[in-house]
């Protein structure tokens, strides 16, 4: 993956997630005569991370609010958990002295030295990149997607719970059920069953969960009415040239008249 | 009290509904529902209309009703409820506030808090222009002609925008189950899945909502949108342009648009492709299996320290480490607060969250059923209700939240402030019942009445010597929990709880251990058994009684059992198919049918019966009926008991409609005794006697093995203390019937009487009825209630102004009524009998016509009172001088009972004013009597005081003075005490009563001495109407030219009486 930051002053530093680690190419010297090989790629291995990559999925473990919020807005909702500075994710116990000299230690540069002026560069730009990219980008340099965090974290749960076989249990509960009654042989689902289990498990006035998660927007809307909409109508009233203009009239009245009911609703309701 | 409302879309109309089905409770809960209230001040179920529904809704609403085996299905039952229209429905749900509802009393379920957030999202839609022209098919009433089709311009929502679409999915997804129980064709899609029902049915509303609202808009643009209108001609124009009018046309005449099949469809097509279709359930079921959800469901149970963890189903608590309670008391009670997934659409499913969390896959499948993302599933549900409860963010501070400890004060915060947010956010919350309206659970004991025992309903007289009431019943018992039968197993499980707090059917309930206990020591004791009849009476209505020492809370019969239970005379005899005997010369009314099966049954099942039918009813022929009826396997006579005065009118009945009936009427002084006595009643069938001889006779009386004792006007025995009483009590039969025509249910000691007659030993002991029974205020009143249900079973009352009554009655009764002279007054007949046989022979011409003439009207004034032949005797009473007034006023008695009013025809002056000084004094208040010498003016004022109901409803008039045109239509008894030999005269003085204006069947009543000429008359005018109607001259001459023999037959005294 290709990842430029937007602040020019580092633009020409190119940085890419490999397998290996991150790859970092910096920009071509002015020197003329180092022309042909001026593009230097530095290497931070995959190890540097690893320790952060760990540290972030022990430390979310403990948030089940922000996992959630992971799983349903993204990458944002952890971002306060990862390391504010580039130098504090390689975090072993001889780096924590100096993490500079240590990642410069372990990275390697295309031009063969070993803690060459490269490697203090490509570390340069990638520190000033680390603060300007997205809480996403910066989980992905973690290796993380939301979604993988998600699941290694919800792994890491089931890990820890003492269930000896969470699929026999599964089995031992669902067995104490008798067996669905609403459904047909067909596989059909038989409307006057399913109530009648409704009934009896005292469930026929609740409303699903999902009711939670509808929400309604009562605020002032700007009404946008699409003019590709409205020529589609047109096209299937060809002979009332005045179609469009009435609906637009009608919409746009429907709208005033909802604003009014819009309104009353939200002096109501603080 | 608290009325429910509940609300299901019809695709019109929201119809509101409260579960209730009797009359008298749905009417309350219209009358709540309509007053109710919401902010901008409107009532929005003021003017809806009533309307039934067919819904799939429970007998009773209580959790768990229905047994395994009724669970199957929910049956559709017609339900009366308010039918909102759209308008009030669209008001009322943007208005919602389920606490405003609740401050007047209103408890809304669950449903409303949905309808009212998608009526919202249809207000969003608006808002933002999401709307679109639409079509909808319609069903085509009535004839259907093939080939056609019929569809309606519509707006509808536009869900183009893939947000819109997934929130109404959701949002179809979160409709409570309660939605669907219409039985309903033609609303939303009627089949598939679940989620595409919903869908449909949302989408309609959500149309209906939009529909109204934009075309509410129409009248502001007012000629606006003339210019958009398609200039549609019928015929040349496509049918798109008659649609696209109909959408703009104020609503006023609903749209229908009509046309071939395929020219409908295909405009159909074009319209849903330009506006967008409707969503609809997509997702293909994987390999038959279908999609399942969890919500969130929560459960809070005490805390008890030395709980086992092994009991806890994956249980690992976690109190936080530095939670606040843990360094409180011993004493405080702490609880746990745990988290549950629950199946969405099959709530049998609830696993520990636990579970969730330590399952390794993301799916899981339980019952053909694919749950897929459980873990992030839950944790959603519990991120969204930690925004709610701050104890559920508070548990969300550690890997793998299963649950938290509160402490009292948190638990009350949680309680009174989070539990109805999360709920009408879709969270279920298990918990105690102490903190639900039911409180705590009430387990008991219904018995089920399962028959007679040692079978067959009763069994006839001669097997079964015992009465009816002492006749055993075997019955099963069923342990229940509230209204919901246990099963044993149930009852056992619940048993074994070591807390009072027990998880069951989804709810957690708090029980009385000890009383589930007890509950189940009876029932493995007393599964089933039996009891007397009058025990499961007592049992089914008075809370003091108990069967071995456990209340039962209810009795469920069947059949016969369950009508007599209720105490349904007229139902009871539906179910009894004994045939009117053939042998019955007349006709039953269809009532007297009934009344007649009832009495028959009554005497099958060894009961004895009340028949308290109103006067004039005709409770004799319903009575002779019976006996007739019962004469074939009677093993002795049957005694009938009456006053004197009615023996007549008994001896008449049995002649006319069962003159094959052997009828022996001990009275006289010539009346049998001793082996002859005994004798009579071998050779005949009926014995009649009267109360008086009942005492004197009583030895007699009781040696004879009646098969049947009837007691006619049985409220002589009101007094049990006195001989007749007493004796009539002694007497002995397997079968015994009491005839009253007095409300005889609010006449304590009369009823104790009767009932102890009939059905011995079956109201308690004198001494305890009065104590209970006697005296007033709401107990009291709760009581007689009780005892009105006790005698119910053996008690038929129709009165005359029932509905169901009156249509088979006429609307003129003649009625007669015989009565006997006195002593005095046959004596006094006698003499002048006699005297005129002496002398007719001797005269002759206008001699013999006068001698005739003088003698005839003395005779009947001696039948009318002997004061009116001119002699007075100093030491008796008047009343009792005349049987004929004693017949009178026993007649008035029960007109008075009844609040009903009369006129009393007589001809006689002095008669007129005996009868105002003997009613005055018996009634209290001086009828008013209108004869030839009252002027004009006073009658008038006499006529209007009647009518307007001041005054006496008893009202004297002498045939002569009373002149045409007088309207007494407050009467509707008509009562001649005396007869005229012209029935056009007696017609003319009924006709008062009987015109415009009057409401009642009309009575009339003929009073007849019986063995005297005025029965004699009476024939001669029955022959001669049943002959050619042809009706006697008008005046008494004719009487004068009969032949000194004829003369002689017509007013000899004949007959014992
Ligand atoms: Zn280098």
């Amino acid at each position: 993956m290709e990842h430029s930051s937007r602040n020019p002053a580092l633009s020409q530093v190119e940085l890419k997630l490999t397998a290996e680690g991150l790859r970092v190419t910096l920009p071509a010297q002015e020197v003329p005569e180092e022309a042909g090989q001026n593009r230097r790629v530095v290497l931070l291995p995959r190890l540097f991370f690893d320790q952060a990559r760990q540290n972030l999925l022990d430390r979310l473990q403990q948030f089940p609010l922000q996992l959630a919020a992971l799983d349903e807005e993204g990458a944002e909702a952890v971002a306060d958990l990862l390391p504010r500075h580039f130098r504090q994710l390689h975090l072993n116990e001889e780096a924590r002295k100096d993490p500079h000299a240590a990642m410069v230690r372990g990275s390697v540069c295309s031009c063969g030295q070993m803690g060459c002026a490269h490697i203090s560069e490509a570390l340069e730009g990638v520190e000033a990149a680390w603060s300007a990219v997205t809480a996403a980008t910066r989980l992905e340099w973690l290796g993380w997607t939301a979604e993988t965090l998600v699941h290694a974290v919800l792994d890491s749960w089931a890990a820890q719970m003492p269930m000896r076989d969470a699929e026999a249990e599964l089995k031992r509960i669902a067995g104490r059920l008798d067996t669905p009654a609403y459904r047909s042989k067909q596989g059909e689902l038989n409307l006057a069953e399913w109530l009648a289990e409704m009934v009896h498990n005292g469930r026929l006035h609740q409303p699903g969960p999902e009711l939670h998660d509808v929400e309604i927007n009562l605020s002032q809307a700007k009404l946008q009415v699409q003019a590709d909409r409205l020529q589609a109508w047109t096209n299937l009233l060809p002979g009332v040239p005045g179609a469009a203009q009435g609906l637009s009239l009608i919409l746009e009245q429907t709208g005033k008249n909802a604003e009014q009911l819009a309104k009353r609703f939200r002096a109501q309701k603080p | 009290m608290n009325q429910r409302l509940f609300g299901i879309w019809l695709g019109e109309v929201l119809f509101c509904f409260s579960g209730e089905v009797s009359e008298a409770r749905v009417d309350a809960w219209t009358a709540a529902v309509r007053k109710l209230t919401l902010e901008p001040g409107t009532r929005p179920f003021q003017h809806a209309a009533l309307r039934l529904a067919e819904v799939r809704y429970p007998v009773s609403a209580g959790y768990g009703r229905a047994g395994a085996s009724e669970r199957k299905g929910l049956i559709g039952r017609t339900l009366e409820g308010l039918a909102l229209p759209v308008q009030d429905t669209w008001e009322m749900l943007l208005n919602y506030d389920a606490g405003q509802l609740a401050s007047q009393q209103i408890q809304a379920g669950g449903e409303f808090e949905f309808w009212s957030k998608a009526a919202r999202f249809a207000l969003e839609l608006m808002l933002r222009g999401r709307i679109s022209p639409g079509i909808r098919p319609r069903q085509m009433s009535g004839r259907r002609r093939t080939g056609q089709a019929s569809a309606q311009s519509v707006w509808v929502p536009s869900l183009t925008d893939t947000e819109d679409e997934a929130r109404f999915r959701q949002l179809a997804e979160a409709m409570p189950p309660i939605c669907l129980a219409a039985v309903q064709l033609g609303t939303g899609q009627e089949e598939g899945s679940i989620l595409n029902r919903q869908m449909g049915l949302l989408y309609s509303f959500l149309s209906a909502m939009i529909d109204y609202e934009v075309r509410r808009g129409y009248e502001q643009l007012g000629r606006g949108l003339n210019a958009a209108r398609a200039r549609y001609r019928r015929g040349y124009s496509p049918m798109a342009e008659l649609w696209w009018n109909e959408l703009l046309s104020s609503g006023d005449a609903p749209s229908n648009l009509q046309g071939p099949l395929a020219e409908i469809g295909q405009l159909i097509v074009d319209i849903t492709e330009t506006g967008g279709r409707p969503p609809s359930d997509q997702e293909e079921e994987p390999e038959g299996k279908s999609i399942g959800s969890f919500r969130l469901c929560l459960r809070i149970e005490p805390e008890e320290p030395q709980e086992d963890e092994a009991n806890l189903i994956g249980g690992r608590a976690k109190p936080l480490p530095d939670a606040p309670f843990k360094s409180k008391g011993q004493s405080e009670q702490l609880w746990r607060l745990s988290f549950w997934a629950e199946g969405v659409e099959d709530p049998r499913v609830l696993l520990p969250a636990g579970l969730v969390w330590g399952y390794p896959q993301r799916d899981m499948e339980i019952h053909e059923r694919q749950y897929k993302d459980v873990q992030q599933h839950l944790l959603l549900r519990l991120s969204k209700a930690a925004h709610i409860a701050p104890v559920i963010k508070e548990a969300m501070q550690g890997p793998c939240p299963e649950s938290i400890i509160l402490h009292p004060q948190q638990m009350y915060t949680f309680l009174s402030k989070s539990v109805s947010a999360l709920r009408k956010q879709g969270v279920t919350v298990q918990m105690p019942t102490r903190w639900t309206k039911e409180g705590r659970r009430h387990v008991g004991v219904k018995l089920k009445a399962a028959g007679w025992s040692g079978g067959g309903e009763g069994g006839s007289t001669v097997d079964a010597p015992k009465l009816g009431i002492d006749k055993l019943i075997s019955f099963e018992a069923q342990a229940i929990l509230n209204d919901a039968p246990l099963s044993y197993e149930e009852l056992v499980e619940l048993s074994a709880s070591k807390s009072s707090l027990v998880l069951f059917h989804g709810e957690w309930i708090e029980i009385d251990t000890k009383q589930i206990r007890q509950v189940l020591k009876f029932m493995k004791r007393q599964e089933t058994g039996t009891m007397t009849f009058r025990e499961l009476m007592h049992l089914s209505l008075d809370d003091d009684f108990d069967l071995h020492g456990i209340p039962i809370d209810a009795i469920e019969a069947e059949g016969m059992l369950s009508m007599l239970l209720a105490g349904n005379g007229s139902y009871m005899a539906g179910l009894a198919d004994t045939p009117v005997p053939s042998a019955l010369n007349g006709t039953l009314r269809p009532y007297q049918e009934r009344g007649f099966r009832w009495l028959a049954l009554m005497r099958q099942l060894g009961f004895g019966a009340l028949l308290a039918d109103d006067m004039g009813l005709g409770k004799t022929i319903q009575v002779i009926s019976v006996l007739l009826e019962g004469l074939h396997s009677a093993a002795g006579p049957s005694l009938i008991v009456c006053p004197t005065s009615l023996l007549g009118n008994w001896q008449r009945e049995f002649a006319r409609f069962a003159p094959q009936m052997r009828l022996y009427v001990h009275h006289g002084s010539d009346r049998q005794h001793g082996e002859q006595f005994l004798e009579m009643c071998h050779e005949y069938d009926i014995v009649l006697t009267t109360y008086q001889l009942t005492g004197r006779d009583a030895t007699e009386m009781r040696e004879v093995p009646w098969s049947s004792i009837v007691l006619d006007e049985a409220q002589y025995i009101k007094n049990f203390g006195t001989k007749q009483a007493q004796s009539v009590m002694k007497l002995s039969s397997t079968h015994r019937i009491a005839m009253t025509g007095t409300p005889v249910e609010n006449r304590l000691s009369e009823l104790w009487s009767i009932f102890h007659f009939l059905n011995p030993g079956y109201l308690g002991s004198h001494a305890s009825f009065r104590s209970r029974f006697t005296g007033s205020g709401e107990r009291q009143n709760a009581e007689l209630e009780k005892l009105r249900k006790l005698i119910a079973p053996f008690l038929l009352r129709r009165l005359k102004s029932d509905p169901d009554i009156r249509k088979d009655l006429p609307e003129k009764i003649e009625l007669k009524s015989y009565c006997s002279l006195t002593a005095e007054q046959a004596r006094l007949y006698q003499a002048v009998t006699d005297g005129l046989m002496e002398r007719i022979s001797s005269s002759e011409g206008i001699a013999r016509k006068g001698l005739v003439l003088s003698s005839l009207t003395k005779l009947k004034q001696i039948c009318d009172h002997p004061r009116l032949a001119g002699t007075r005797l100093r030491s008796s009473a008047n009343g009792e001088r005349s049987g004929k007034l004693d017949r009178l006023i026993e007649l008035l008695d029960l007109i008075m009972d009844n609040k009903e009013a009369a006129l009393i025809f007589t001809q006689y002056v002095q008669m007129g004013e005996l009868l105002q000084e003997q009613l005055s004094a018996r009634y209290g208040g001086v009828p008013f009597f209108l004869h030839g010498g009252v002027p004009k003016h006073d009658r008038d004022q006499m006529v209007h005081a009647f009518q307007e109901g001041q005054g006496s409803p008893l009202f004297v008039l002498s045939l002569r003075a009373g002149g045409v045109g007088l309207n007494l239509t407050r009467a509707n008894h008509v009562i001649h005490f005396d007869r005229w030999w012209n029935p056009a005269v007696e017609n003319q003085a009924t006709d008062r009563v009987f015109r415009i204006g009057q409401q009642k069947n009309v009575e009339v009543h003929k009073l007849i001495c019986q063995g005297t000429l005025e029965e004699r008359i009476d024939e001669l005018i029955e022959r001669k109407k049943a002959l050619s109607e042809q009706v006697v001259g008008s005046g008494e001459h004719w009487l004068t030219e009969m032949s000194n023999e004829e003369l002689h037959h017509l007013i000899a005294l004949q007959g014992g009486l």
